[in-house]
């Protein structure tokens, strides 16, 4: 099938899917839609090709997101309420996620209309996971809060808590700035998918910022009124158990850091066994990565392997075992790779016909349909083969007045329309078949192709092109813009958290006050540690680097920003309170290290949803997500912890 | 009834308006035409084609037309001959310039474009004139002379 310039892609699926069903289908069927089921007379006919792969992918992908949002809307709900022991709060809590949801998905009716053509995307299910994750953060911090000022004030009504709780506003602040920031980076990888991902993220993190600031106490103080604090006496026995084991998991991380608190602190131990660890993680990724770029292995392999599966996202339908079929040996292959051919010295108003130039061609369809992975070449030069010989008896025409004449009798036959597409007065079309299913070895071809023109076949100028022929490029521009990417949010952080502290301890009088540039640099721990890890799990475990796990790094930055600035927060405060390090450090880990815990967990529970999706590349970006978070959990509980005493520095009052 | 018959007789006026155009214009016996015709493609481009038309009307019904180019240089002996007979379907060749073998046109190619140009083969047979059994003819509106 072929198509015209600037076919819609959706519109071809949805016109194929009512051919091969037979039947015109209603619009709310769409949004459940995940296949393609034939009928009538069309019963075993199976459509392959991307056009109608992409086409089932973003159908799928609706049915997918309602499925998956909802999933995790409804376990977001859940663990709000083990945290916050209270049904309202829970469900104001998930409603402002909800909206948030609303807000997030409008928008991009709003960048249509505005003249910005945006499009709702296999990843836009990230950005719902995003603003979970976000929401979770600000939400819990906020209720937190409230929930201490309440007890702390029993006697003021509902709205004046509230207003007690302006305090937090300036951390969830830094928490969303960080957020907005980082998915604001996402551009440098230059995939247009993910640089969506990255502006809805960041728009949906400063939508719940206005939310939870200011429309979830209204609507909590609408809502509840006066009523009094249930409290934890009302709480269920699980929401107690669920808060013990968290608050035990705390202090005993306090201890592993911390054994014995009659013993004079030292800290230094643990600070060398911080630094230890991350050492080593960083330094066997950073050997993994190095050893990906500057030293070639035997045949494709890499350890950390560049690619994307599109077909992974339609797996198990009609399209997926479509491929299956053709891709086997000796079939022809899932789609077609479009390739221009023309001459580079051409002369007189119709160089296609030059029989010189088609022979080359013909020289040159053989050559690819040699190539690894290739299947096979179509042109019209099969058509002009025939003709040749049936009516001038030869392989190829020998004159140009019979190619001229073969061309103008294949245009008049198949009309102007599809002649443009196999060919023009200056060039030709091949369209190469082959073994899609990989966008690694899809580049590999393309390549070859390239290289063979340029080594054999320097008189023709060659151009692969169409979407199947870019695609590659993704991968290219992911394993270059990834790296700066990473360093380019280190920077971020470490600026922002060390202007933060440095404004912070304007306020501090006290003995003890944390360095703002060596916190800036002990923030970032958790972080380098968890992408460490993640590097040599992706090895280990041959997981892809692909358009879902790059946004990996955007999320677990600002789940680890989110468990690490709390804790430092908690951390500065008691140093201005007064204490010492290690009072420091019992206050921010022991007593209020539970919160950290629940971020961690709730954040997993919200990631696990991915794991039921009908796209592989989301399964996996589920579990990596959980094992970065994890991972991050690890970082901001026990190693940045050990490193915050170096950071103290003391001064004379 | 009144209104029905009156419908029967305009269309037979119509018909037989058109049925004396066409045998007015029929009472030559053969005419010829040259003809230059510019092609303007999309990318800007102008191409200056040439033919010469030869229609011999047969008074028994069998009449051709032939269509020959004369330019540009690769199109020069492109040829399409039409056979209009008396009756059942006409035939149609096509001869290229550079092929010893005429083309048969078959019937579902009739609204297919030829020679890079916007006349199809449909247009190419009905030069001879229409055959008026294959169509009916109305009088919608006569107009006065004050109109």
């Amino acid at each position: 099938m072929l198509l015209t310039v600037n076919y819609d892609e959706i519109r071809v699926f949805r016109r194929v899917t009512e051919f091969l069903e037979n039947r015109k289908i209603p619009a709310w069927e769409w949004f459940l839609k995940t296949d393609i089921t034939p009928s009538g007379e069309y019963a075993s006919v199976m459509p392959s090709g991307w056009v109608i792969g992409r086409g089932l992918t973003d159908a799928a992908l609706i049915a997918d997101n309602l499925k998956l949002s909802t999933i995790g809307l409804i376990l977001t709900g859940i663990a709000f309420y083990l945290s916050f022991l209270s049904i309202r709060q829970a469900l104001i809590a998930s409603s402002i996620v909800a909206l948030c949801f609303f807000w997030a998905r409008g928008s991009i009716g709003l960048a249509d209309a505005a003249g910005f053509a945006m499009y709702e995307r296999v990843y836009f299910l990230l950005v719902y996971t995003s603003i979970i994750v976000a929401g979770i953060s600000f939400a819990e911090r906020k209720f937190e809060f409230f929930n201490e000022a309440r007890e702390q004030n029993p006697e003021l009504s509902v709205a004046a808590v509230w207003r007690k709780t302006s305090p937090v506003n300036r951390i969830i602040g830094l928490t969303a700035l960080i957020a907005i920031l980082n998915f604001g980076t996402l551009y440098q990888i230059g995939v247009r998918g993910i640089l969506e991902m990255g502006i809805f993220s960041a728009l949906g993190v400063a939508y719940l910022l206005v939310l939870v600031l200011w429309f979830m106490p209204a609507l909590h103080s609408l809502v509840c009124g006066d009523t009094s604090h249930a409290g934890i006496k009302k709480a269920p026995q699980a929401g107690l158990i669920w808060n013990r084991l968290l608050d035990n998991t705390a202090k005993g991380c306090c201890r592993l850091l911390d054994g014995n608190e009659y013993a004079p602190f030292r800290y230094k131990k643990p600070a060398v066994a911080s630094i230890g660890i991350i050492c080593v993680t960083l330094a066997i990724a950073l050997v993994l990565i190095g050893s990906d770029i500057f030293y070639r292995h035997t045949g494709d392999f890499r350890f950390i392997q560049v690619h994307t599966m599109p077909l992974e996202f339609i797996n198990n339908t009609i399209v997926d075992r479509a491929s299956l079929f053709l891709n086997k040996e000796g079939n022809y292959g899932f789609d077609r790779m479009p390739i221009l051919v023309m001459p580079k010295n051409a002369s007189g108003d119709e160089p296609v016909a030059d029989p010189a130039f088609i022979k080359r061609v013909d020289a040159f369809s053989e050559r690819i349909r040699a190539l690894p992975d290739a299947r096979e070449v179509h042109s019209i030069l099969g058509t002009i083969k025939v003709i040749s010989r049936e009516s001038y008896g030869l392989k190829l025409p020998a004159e140009t007045q019979q190619a001229h004449d073969m061309l103008q009798t294949m245009e008049w036959d198949m009309g102007p329309l599809l002649k443009e597409q196999l060919w023009f007065n200056k060039g030709l079309v091949l369209g190469v078949s082959w073994l899609s299913n990989d966008s690694y070895r899809t580049g590999l071809l393309r390549d070859r192709i390239l290289d063979l023109a340029v080594s054999e076949f320097t008189d023709l100028q060659v151009v692969p092109f169409s979407k199947i022929a870019v695609y590659p490029n993704a991968d290219k521009y992911i394993s270059e813009g990834k790296p700066l990417n990473v360093v380019t949010s280190q920077w971020i952080l470490f600026v922002i958290f060390a202007v933060w502290i440095f404004i912070r301890n304007r306020k501090n009088n006290h003995a003890h006050r944390l360095d703002p540039i060596k916190t800036g640099l002990v923030i970032n721990a958790p972080f380098v540690f968890a992408t460490s890890a993640i590097v040599i799990v992706m090895a280990v475990l041959r997981v892809p680097l692909d358009q879902s796990t790059a946004c990996i790094t955007a999320l677990a930055i600002n789940a680890a920003c989110d468990f690490g600035l709390y804790l430092v927060s908690d951390y500065d405060h008691a140093l201005q309170e007064g204490s010492d390090m290690r009072q420091a450090l019992h206050y921010s880990l022991g007593d209020k290290g539970k919160i950290i815990l629940v971020d961690v967990v709730l954040n997993a529970l919200c990631f696990a949803p991915l794991m039921t999706s009908s796209f592989i590349p989301v399964v996996r970006l589920g579990w990596v997500m959980i094992v970065m978070l994890l991972a991050c959990g690890f970082g901001a509980l026990v190693l940045m912890p050990a490193l915050l005493p170096w950071c103290v520095k003391n001064q004379k009052v | 009834m009144l209104f029905f018959s009156r419908g029967v007789a305009a269309a037979q006026d119509a018909r037989d308006m058109i049925k004396k155009s066409w045998d007015k214009f029929r009472a030559a016996k053969s005419e010829i035409e040259e003809a230059a015709i510019a092609v303007k493609y999309d990318d800007g481009r102008v191409e200056q084609k040439a033919y010469t038309r030869w229609i011999q009307f047969d008074p028994a019904g069998e009449d051709k037309v032939a269509i020959v180019f004369s330019a540009p240089a690769n199109d020069r002996g492109l040829g399409l001959l039409t056979w209009r007979h008396k009756q059942g379907e006409d035939d149609q060749w096509l001869k290229l310039p550079s092929m010893k073998q005429v083309r048969r046109v078959s019937t579902s190619d009739q609204a297919k474009y030829f020679a890079g140009t916007d006349i199809t083969y449909e247009d190419a047979r009905q030069l001879i004139g229409e055959r008026i059994d294959d169509f009916n003819y109305q009088i919608i509106s006569v107009p006065t002379l004050s109109e």
